[in-house]
């Protein structure tokens, strides 16, 4: 493992190179790797340089002559990969499709190793151990199991839990009508008021009902995240992913109408990156807090620990480079799956809005017109598998170079 | 066991409570009013008479008593009507599409995994040969490709480009065959031209379906079966002088396999979730597309049954597997 990471401080000068020489060293030496870093850093830079490098523009549509010529035009010199079935240029469009494909990629990737490695690290650090320093008001009464007590215990739980239930109640009867209206299209500022009523009362509600479980049965934080996994695993993901973007890419939702606020036309590109978080963080917290289990049972987290170190310090500190290898490796191979999932849901038509294109959106209807015009369908296809090809690849490679014995 | 068991399903009651809250909510929630497509088939209808059919359907109240209301009659067994195909959304989920759906995914899972397991088994015994890089360059393009993409090129391939330069035959790109086993009974067409017909439709969707999982679980096998072998007792085996083929496939494969019944169990969703896709390229009237459509057609009832019978068999498909890894590994033991 990689625990050799120098801790910050303590640690003397060392003669032996750090963990980062030594993987990049055994990095260089995977050949598939190397390769696939120079493809990824060659279609960033395409990206990067789409506007000087695009032939024609990616959104005209031709405006005169026959234009019954003009769609669906086979590959010519002008045209280097034809047109689409608008007459636009779809060696314009590929290229400033990888802009959005890997924007999309990468920060959808970033933003799931950041949550996940949080979420994770608190799991694991707290588990089994409590996340409040005191106790709930119906936390467990010790030796309390005989008549009086009982009766005392029961209506303690029936009076806190039914005076939850009349608060969330109310709450809603309250907010009903105006966050009604508001998700039907007509956001007043009212309607905003009750939404964050609810979501207030909503919050105290599970905060309470959380804090009094927690007293009941130990509840602890990794088992709150952990359900959380449970549950969102239980949800089936493509179905519900297709239900969220059409429901937050609407202008008439609050979240839509701030989106398109906010970043105008960049909106349903900013939609996408969070829907792809809402499932994408689960696997980075499996992992980090399966690392943070073990790495907390360490000598070295155990000294921390005794040392005096703050809770924040060791998990964030201590724990978490420990770990950093792993986060890297899944970080790589979120990035892929995030173009896969991105590609999906654009080609659905639950993704980024034409006329944006990415390489997903620039194979919607392609299977019908593969049989008349497949220059449309397979270079952005092949764009997709080579990019994703190219990250997982590169993904293996640094797992072989931070951990050499796991060569799979 | 029996107590996990029971533990399992008790716990899956408020699990699935909040399935169902987050799906009926979501739903509920999508933009424009479900009835839109009524009232704008119907040009005379008035505002009045709109609010009424609103009423009629329920949908004048407020969110959370049209969830109790709508749960209510799903504990019975009723999800509503389904507009689009005039007919209730149980029966079309349930008796028109996951038939339709069990058999593509389930034949896919079996080829998947005929395939993945034996290459998986001889990957890892001839580990680091020209062989295996090639099985594990494979197995990267393989999850790699986006269903949708190998659908097309699939299509391209068999439609196109194979009958044009081979003069094979084509192979339909859509739908399912027009026979019924009725005919069969009837006398119009044998049983072989009726299995023949759905097995040339089906070709092209399975295989699509079934390429992700076999490259994935190749891998899986490869990883599975290489750590077996680096054992003591495969050693000692080996050392006793027990024949190669009984190591492998006598002593190394009973631990190997194991936890391929996990992966089975926890890769069903994502099968379903290949399904949507692979029956929306293909025009295969599956579940997935009826999710799809029924989406696309504001025509939620058909989505909701399905999306909760999708959860409800993902929940299933991991208590199954965890219990039937417990029989298949006698060193795990729930209690």
């Amino acid at each position: 493992m990689a625990t050799i990471l120098a801790t910050e401080g303590s640690a003397k000068p060392r003669k032996s190179e750090s963990t980062w020489a030594m993987a990049w060293r055994r990095l260089k030496r995977h050949r598939l790797a190397m390769v696939s870093l120079v493809v990824l850093g060659a279609l960033v830079l395409v990206a990067i340089f789409a506007p000087f490098l695009a032939p024609h523009d990616p959104f005209q549509q031709p405006r005169g002559g026959d234009l019954r010529a003009m769609f669906f035009q086979p590959p010519s010199s002008t045209h280097w990969l034809g047109t689409d079935d608008l007459g636009r240029d779809v060696f314009s469009r590929l290229l400033y499709g990888a802009r959005i494909s890997l924007l999309v990629g990468f920060a959808a990737a970033f933003v799931n190793v950041l949550i996940g490695t949080i979420m994770g690290a608190l799991a694991g650090y707290f588990s089994g151990r409590p996340f409040l320093a005191f106790a709930g008001p119906l936390s467990r009464l010790e030796g309390g199991w005989d008549f009086p007590f009982i009766v005392f215990r029961l209506s303690g739980w029936l009076l806190f839990y039914g005076a939850l239930y009349f608060a969330a109640l109310i709450a809603w009867i309250l907010a009903g009508e105006p966050v009604q209206a508001g998700f039907a299209g007509d956001w007043t500022a009212s309607a905003q008021l009750s939404l964050l009523g609810l979501g207030l009362t909503w919050g105290v509600v599970a905060f309470a009902a959380i804090w009094g479980l927690r007293g009941q049965f130990r509840l602890d934080l990794d088992i709150l995240i952990s359900r959380l996994i449970d549950f969102m695993l239980t949800i089936p993901g493509l179905p519900l992913l297709l239900v969220l973007s059409a429901l937050l890419r609407d202008p008439r939702t609050g979240f839509g109408q701030t989106t398109q606020a906010l970043f105008g036309e960049a909106a349903s590109v900013v939609v996408i990156i969070f829907i792809l978080v809402v499932f994408g963080w689960i696997t980075t917290a499996r992992l980090v807090r399966g690392a943070i289990l073990s790495l907390r049972e360490q000598d070295f987290a155990v000294a921390a620990q005794a040392l005096g170190s703050s809770q924040g310090k060791i998990v964030f500190r201590h724990l978490v480079p420990n770990a950093l290898a792993p986060i890297i490796v899944e970080g790589t191979l979120q990035v892929g799956i995030a173009i896969l999932v991105e590609a999906a849901l654009s080609f659905l038509g639950f993704g980024i809005q034409p006329p944006v294109a990415t390489w997903g959106n620039m194979l919607t209807n392609a299977q019908h017109y593969i049989f008349f015009a497949p220059w449309l369908a397979f270079p952005p296809g092949i764009l997709i598998v080579v990019t994703v090809l190219a990250i997982n690849f590169l993904g293996d490679g640094l797992r072989d170079a931070f951990d050499p014995r796991s060569r799979l | 066991m029996f107590k996990y068991t029971i533990r399992r399903l008790a716990q899956m009651i408020p699990l699935l409570f909040l399935v169902s809250v987050v799906i009926f909510t979501l739903l509920s929630l999508q933009p424009g009013d479900p009835l839109d497509a009524v009232r704008m088939a119907d040009p005379f209808m008035t505002a009045e008479q709109f609010q009424a059919l609103r009423r009629a359907h329920g949908l004048d109240q407020p969110i959370y008593v049209r969830y109790f209301r709508w749960l209510g009659r799903l504990l019975q067994g009723d999800l509503g009507p389904s507009r689009t195909y005039g007919m209730p959304a149980t029966e079309f989920i349930f008796q028109q599409r996951l038939p339709n759906t069990l058999l593509l995914t389930v034949t896919a899972l079996l080829i998947a995994l005929s395939v993945a397991i034996p290459v998986g088994i001889f990957s890892a015994v001839r580990q680091y040969s020209k062989a295996d890089y090639t099985v594990t360059f494979l197995a990267f393009v393989g999850l790699s490709t986006p269903n949708f993409f190998l659908g097309i090129v699939l299509m391209y391939l068999f439609v196109i480009f194979l009958p044009d330069t081979l003069g094979l035959p084509q192979l339909p790109t859509g739908g399912v065959p027009g026979v019924f086993w009725e005919d069969v009974q009837a006398g119009f067409i044998t049983a072989g031209q009726f299995f023949g017909q759905w097995a040339i439709h089906m070709i092209l969707p399975v295989f699509t379906l079934a390429t992700g999982a076999m490259a994935s679980w190749t891998r899986f096998m490869r990883a599975s079966m290489l750590e077996v072998l680096n054992q003591d007792y495969i050693r000692t085996a080996r050392s006793k002088g027990v024949y190669e083929r009984k190591v492998l496939y006598k002593h190394a494969l009973r631990n190997g396999l194991i936890p391929i019944v996990t992966l089975v169990g926890l890769s069903l969703p994502g099968l379903f979730n290949g399904a949507l896709i692979t029956e929306t390229i293909f025009s295969f009237p599956g579940m997935g597309r009826a999710i799809f459509e029924s989406l696309m057609q504001k025509d939620y009832n058909v989505a909701m049954a399905a999306l909760v019978f999708l959860a409800v068999l993902t929940v299933f498909a991991n208590l199954l597997a965890d219990l039937v890894y417990a029989v298949v590994d006698p060193r795990i033991r729930y209690d």
